[in-house]
């Protein structure tokens, strides 16, 4: 599970990154290469979404920025160790109650990682995922969504700077979805946590800083979230599917009317209704 | 129906009784948050989980108190595939993956081969994937192929939970062609799917299910309200902000059609009409 030997501190090139992957190329055993020359920085704090069509290699940068697998070329280094969340929410179960699930997860082989904050202790990290209520509970009632929460919370009391979120709501509804980023977000942006997140919905790409579209192994687009999203024709070609009131709020904005980012609702109401009156 | 399961300590009735109709010829999405007991509704109607009380009835048989609910006659029904249906591959070729139960129904050589490359092209794979190992594909290569072996047989009655997680768009267009040709091959089709916005661009009915019970349905081919606007709105990202704006757009003038059914055509036209009354409003101006 740790990246071992590939973590590189203090290394200059990393220049406030957390994590670099520099012309990486991968490929599972003999088979067609996955990724081709890849290279992507994140900065310490920034939030990275990466989206893109099945088959485009989002798992495997997934994989390969956790430290779970080594590229056949090119290069891959950390500033701080990174933490894995895996879709399945089952699939990140490790302990039978959720304090113990989470202290396991803590628990591991810790080596010193200068520049890393304090572990925070599992209480902390339950509270940072609004789960401080379930430290006694069963890992097996908790709700695919809670069971996310719970092993973001074990990366956090690891001390993880870097989380990689591999479609963590992909099983969850959307109510459960909004419910866990509602948890998880501020204080994972105050306690100042990188995350790489790989996702197919557009509308959870918002919560980015920056969004990378993956095409056939390679970076095919990248920029601020609030460009790149608001680009329906580009998001299409790269085959994720826009959010229709981003579409609509780039449109808007293309007409000389903004509406915030995102966009707001009463703005992007009341934006659509001025550019209509003008046509009557 | 009803139907208990065991956590250990507690007994949970995760359906409390669910009534569920489905025809053939039909398609229906189940919808709901999770733990709203979809899966279960499946792994009932499929003769994995024995209900509690209440009945299930197949093609016109009580198949409830079977004693093997895969024997042969009510498996060459149904056609299910699970939650991620690519982990239950066992077979070395996607041949044998695809063609397993064709095979087990008593089918002759020619007849699986011929279920296999019809299951495979309504997936879009070609013959170039026979020999190859379901294991060394791609995620949604092997979804693809999950879901060739649930039809390959051409069940009467489909049963998909979730098919379009983590799927990509072309992904979901493909499940949503599958779900089609099936319903249009008479199957009843139900499924379960917690992406409320692909599901209205071929369900012909919505069931809500809310903790073990039906909240509401609706029939599609009719039209959804603003009741289902409300419901829906917190189980599909942003429906009721592109709901106010199709009614506010509709009041001032635009030809659209509700973004429900298809929203990128409803965000093409509105955009469409945003620059038309630039363009106009630019001409008179002056």
């Amino acid at each position: 599970m740790k990246p071992a030997a590939f973590v590189v501190e203090g290394v200059s090139e990393l220049a406030g990154s957390v994590l670099r992957l520099s012309r990486v190329s991968h490929r599972f055993g003999d088979g067609p290469w996955v990724l081709r020359g890849f290279s992507l920085s994140v900065r310490a704090g920034e939030w990275v979404a990466l989206m893109g069509r099945n088959g485009s290699g989002k798992s495997t940068v997934a994989r390969l920025a956790a430290g779970l697998i080594r590229p056949r070329r090119g290069q891959v280094v950390w500033s701080a160790r990174p933490a894995y969340v895996a879709q399945d929410p089952q699939a990140n179960v490790v302990g039978e109650t959720v304090a113990e699930d989470v202290a396991f997860a803590a628990g591991g082989p810790q080596e010193a990682n200068a520049g890393e904050g304090a572990p925070l202790p599992v209480e902390r990290a339950l509270r940072a995922v609004g789960m401080e209520w379930a430290g006694a509970r069963p890992m097996s009632t908790l709700s695919g969504g809670e069971l996310q929460r719970v092993a973001i919370a074990g990366a956090l009391a690891r001390g993880a700077r870097l989380l990689v979120l591999d479609e963590p709501t992909s099983h969850l509804s959307v109510p459960a979805a909004r419910q866990m980023w509602k948890a998880i977000e501020t204080s994972l942006r105050q306690a100042g946590v990188a995350v790489l997140l790989i996702t197919h919905r557009a509308e959870e790409a918002k919560r980015a800083d920056r969004v990378a579209l993956l095409s056939e192994g390679r970076i095919a687009a990248l920029g601020p979230a609030r460009s790149l999203l608001r680009r329906p024709e580009l998001l299409e070609w790269a085959g994720v599917a826009p959010d229709p009131i981003e579409a609509i709020a780039g449109c808007c904005e293309e007409m000389g009317v903004r509406t915030g980012w995102p966009a707001e609702d009463e703005r992007l109401v009341a934006a659509v209704c001025s550019l209509l009156e003008t046509s009557r | 129906m009803r139907q208990r399961s065991h956590d250990g300590t507690v007994e949970v009735l995760s359906l409390k009784g669910v009534s569920l109709q489905a025809h053939r010829g039909e398609a229906v999405a189940l919808v709901g948050d999770n733990g709203a007991g979809k899966s279960t509704l499946l792994q009932l109607a499929a003769g994995v989980l024995e209900a509690s009380a209440g009945e299930v009835w197949i093609a016109g048989r009580n198949v409830t108190k079977e004693r093997r609910p895969w024997e042969r006659s009510l498996r060459a029904q149904v056609g299910i595939a699970f939650q991620y249906p690519e982990r239950g591959f066992f077979a070395a070729t996607v041949r044998e993956e695809v063609g397993f139960t064709p095979a087990v129904l008593g089918g002759s050589p020619t007849e699986v081969e011929e279920a296999v490359t019809w299951a495979l092209s309504l997936v879009g794979l070609d013959a170039g994937y026979l020999a190859r190992s379901p294991f060394r594909l791609s995620g949604g290569e092997k979804r693809r192929v999950a879901l060739a072996g649930a039809v390959a047989h051409r069940p009467s009655l489909l049963l998909l939970d979730e098919p379009e997680a983590g799927m990509d768009q072309d992904g979901k267009r493909r499940i949503k062609g599958l779900i089609e040709r099936m319903r249009a091959g008479g199957a009843a089709v139900v499924v379960a799917t917690h992406d409320v916005a692909w599901a209205l661009g071929w369900a012909d009915r919505v069931i809500l299910l809310d903790a073990g019970r039906v909240k509401a349905a609706w029939d599609v081919r009719t039209g959804l309200g603003e009741e289902a606007a409300e419901l829906l709105k917190l189980y599909l990202w942003d429906l009721g902000l592109l709901h106010r704006l199709f009614r506010e757009a509709v009041r001032r003038g635009a030809d659209l059609r509700h973004p429900y059914k298809d929203a990128a055509s409803f965000v093409e036209a509105l955009c469409g009409a945003l620059r038309a009354g630039k363009a106009r409003g630019g001409e008179s101006a002056p």
